[in-house]
């Protein structure tokens, strides 16, 4: 059974369909990553999963709990907002205190004056205040508490929204891109901070992101969406060698994969650059493929190589590698080839160069962009 | 600032750098004078230099028609404070502004959450609750003195019906400033309604999902954690304008009481007005405007200083 489930969540406005049967489900501490263009329906599924939203059909569980239905106060979920969404009012201490209070407080001893009359506030108070100083000092803020969120830094505010969101041991967490009103430097060392919380609390966690390099960084399991479905749901790994659709091919990864259209020949090769590249492709002969090889898969060879003929139409010096753009025959937008420095420090712009692709490397889609399966080649292979 | 940074080591260069960024600097701040003295003079001739004339005539038993006039120092004031009508008019416009001020923030606040909470007949809701904002008051006053006369008015025929006999809402000194307190909140109410209108927009919808998330189910809670202290800078605001209007109380006094019955709706703005432009005492009626002036920068001044801290936050 696992920890927080998404079931069969659809959802339109009108004629406009946001999300289109949508299925996730989080393990007991497990790290999930949606992600996926702006418009593709994140952001909406994770309004839903909180109860800010209401999808037109499915159910969301809570473990074997049904919380369809339940408002978002009753659900134990905790929300992590992209603005961070911080009491203005508040201090830094009371801002993490609100959930708390909502919750061990009654109405009449959180009134405003009277509450300070009411039995068993003063207790529970303390208590609180101790609850919000333990979780402040675990995400190093506690000297911050009295400030207010206007006196703090981005990243300041960030952690006092996730202290908010740690402080009740919540369900489940549920963050909607807390790390993309921080810079960039600031953006990669908050993102260890929150796989390293993640794992210090075991708290089933479900991240919106629309940067595909944070989703396969922190996530144990991504989903990538597009156009209001789950196009895959794999461990980053998978996603990344092993993409189901063009589309997730294309979206994840940087560089971007290339593509190039090709047919397939007699018992299913695709010939590029007058080599197979390709064998057992199914399906009759000469249907469209599109091929996609990751920049890192092809290597650059000397000018007179054996292997496709190239030219060099701009580098680009990325410090570890280069990105070599190149122009192909037969390939509309070129090639883009992952290289070292080392091997690249005689060439420039208009030079001819050799691409070898490896082995195995080109991924095979179809016209409706699903992966092509490959008949198992003659010799046998391992994983098979 | 540039040509400093490139021109060269050697010292003269530095003085020609020097010497085009005080004269570019003396430039602008010529250019800066040249498009401010519109905005300056305009200030000094319609602000200033009639409050300042005020101040003057205050100090003066200068009354309209008579060719000379002494300044007679602070008799003016010293005669204003023994003045029986005066702190008549002082206290009931306190009585008055105690009353519109808050019914007014306060009805005006529920109307703007009741119409931003609905999704139907917004515009017409608004337009409705601004007509009175809009409408001439002296023109509405008529409709008030029909609606509240004694014997043929609705309001009184209403209460009858009810078996309770209805005051004579303008004609009593008992009822008189609470009639024209009530006319004074239903005139003031859709103002206010706009701006907090404008306010509530202002608020970040995700301060209503968190709140939601952290445990906030009622509306009720939710305005105290967000709506509440989120429009403190337009309640901060609107109350000082409703304070503002309230003390500025004439047109339903002039229209409909003229400060009767037996000086119970005498207000300032009535009582200056009766010895400015009808005793043509105008030292006198200076002073008293000098002292509504005073009155009403110290109350300014007093919320600013006090609330504004509190109000906002970043």
């Amino acid at each position: 059974m696992s920890a927080f489930a998404l079931r069969n969540i659809s959802k339109s406005y009108g004629t406009n369909s946001i999300l289109n049967d949508v299925s996730i489900e989080a393990e007991a501490g497990e790290f999930i990553a949606l992600v996926g263009p702006s418009g593709c329906g994140k952001s909406t599924l994770l309004r839903i999963a909180a109860g800010l939203d209401h999808g037109d059909a499915g159910s969301i569980w809570m473990g074997d709990r049904e919380i369809t239905a339940e408002h978002p106060a009753d659900r134990n979920v905790a929300m992590v907002f992209q603005s961070y969404a911080l009491y203005p009012h508040l201090t830094a201490e009371q801002n993490i205190a609100v959930p708390l209070a909502m919750r061990n407080l009654s109405t009449l001893q959180r009134m405003p004056f009277l509450g300070r009359f009411m039995a068993g506030r003063s207790t529970t108070q303390a208590a609180i205040k101790q609850q919000v100083l333990a979780t402040a000092t675990s995400l190093k803020i506690d000297h911050l508490l009295d400030r207010k969120p206007g006196q703090m830094s981005g990243g300041q505010r960030q952690r006092v929204a996730l202290a908010r969101a740690l402080v009740r041991q919540p369900g489940v967490f549920l963050m909607d891109e807390p790390l993309s009103n921080l810079d960039a430097n600031l953006r990669v060392h908050t993102r260890a901070e929150i796989v390293d919380l993640h794992r210090r609390t075991g708290v089933p966690t479900i991240y919106v992101t629309h940067d595909q390099s944070e989703a396969l960084s922190m996530a144990d399991r991504v989903a990538v969406m597009m156009g209001g479905r789950v196009l895959q749901f794999a461990p980053p790994a998978e996603i990344y060698d092993n993409p189901r659709h063009i589309e997730v091919a294309k979206f994840v990864g940087s560089p971007r994969i290339n593509i190039i259209n090709a047919t397939t020949s007699d018992d299913g090769a695709v010939f590029f650059g007058g080599k197979a590249v390709v064998n057992g492709v199914t399906g009759p002969v000469g249907t469209l493929v599109q091929l996609g090889i990751r920049p890192e898969r092809i290597k650059l060879k000397p000018h007179g190589a054996k292997g496709i003929a190239a030219t060099v139409s701009r580098l680009e010096f990325l410090g570890s590698e280069v990105l070599v753009t190149t122009e192909v025959d037969g390939v509309e937008d070129g090639l883009v080839v992952k290289a070292a420095p080392v091997d690249v420090v005689h060439l420039s712009a208009g030079a001819p160069v050799t691409l070898v692709i490896d082995k195995d490397a080109c991924l095979v889609f179809g016209q409706d962009g699903l992966r092509v399966p490959l008949r198992a080649p003659a010799k046998v292979s391992v994983d098979a | 600032m540039r040509e400093i940074a490139v021109s060269g080591p050697l010292p003269a260069d530095q003085t020609t750098a020097r010497q085009a960024a005080i004269r570019a600097a003396r430039r602008e701040e010529r250019v800066a004078w040249q498009l401010a003295a519109p905005a300056i003079v305009l200030i000094i001739v319609l602000i200033l230099l009639p409050t300042l004339a005020v101040f003057v005539f205050s100090l003066t038993n200068y009354e309209l028609g008579y060719d000379d006039f002494q300044f007679v120092g602070l008799d003016n004031y010293i005669e204003l404070f023994g003045d029986r009508t005066f702190l008549i008019s002082l206290k009931n416009t306190a009585v008055y502004t105690a009353i519109v001020t808050p019914f007014s923030v306060f009805i005006g606040l529920g109307v703007a959450l009741l119409i931003e909470s609905e999704t139907r007949g917004r515009a017409f809701f608004r337009t409705v609750y601004f007509l009175p904002v809009a409408s001439l008051l002296v023109a509405m006053a008529t409709v008030f003195q029909y609606l509240l006369h004694p014997t043929i008015g609705p309001v009184n025929a209403m209460l009858s019906m009810l078996g309770i006999a209805g005051p004579n809402w303008l004609g009593s000194s008992s009822t008189v400033l609470i009639s024209l307190a009530i006319i004074g909140i239903w005139q003031s109410v859709g103002f206010n309604m706009v701006l907090f209108l404008a306010g509530l927009t202002a608020i970040p919808r995700e301060l209503y999902a968190a709140a939601e998330v952290d445990g906030a189910k009622g509306s009720w809670e939710r305005f105290r954690l967000v709506t509440w202290p989120m429009l403190g800078p337009t309640t901060l605001f609107v109350t000082t304008i409703s304070v503002i209007n309230a003390v500025k109380v004439f047109e339903t006094v002039k229209t409909l009481t003229e400060g009767g019955p037996n000086k119970s709706s005498e207000v300032l703005l009535w009582t200056i007005y009766q010895e400015g432009f009808v005793y043509l005492r105008v030292g006198y009626a200076s002073a008293m405007t000098v002292i509504f002036l005073a009155f009403l920068i110290v109350l300014m001044l007093v919320q600013y200083r006090v609330l504004d801290r509190r109000v906002h936050y970043t």
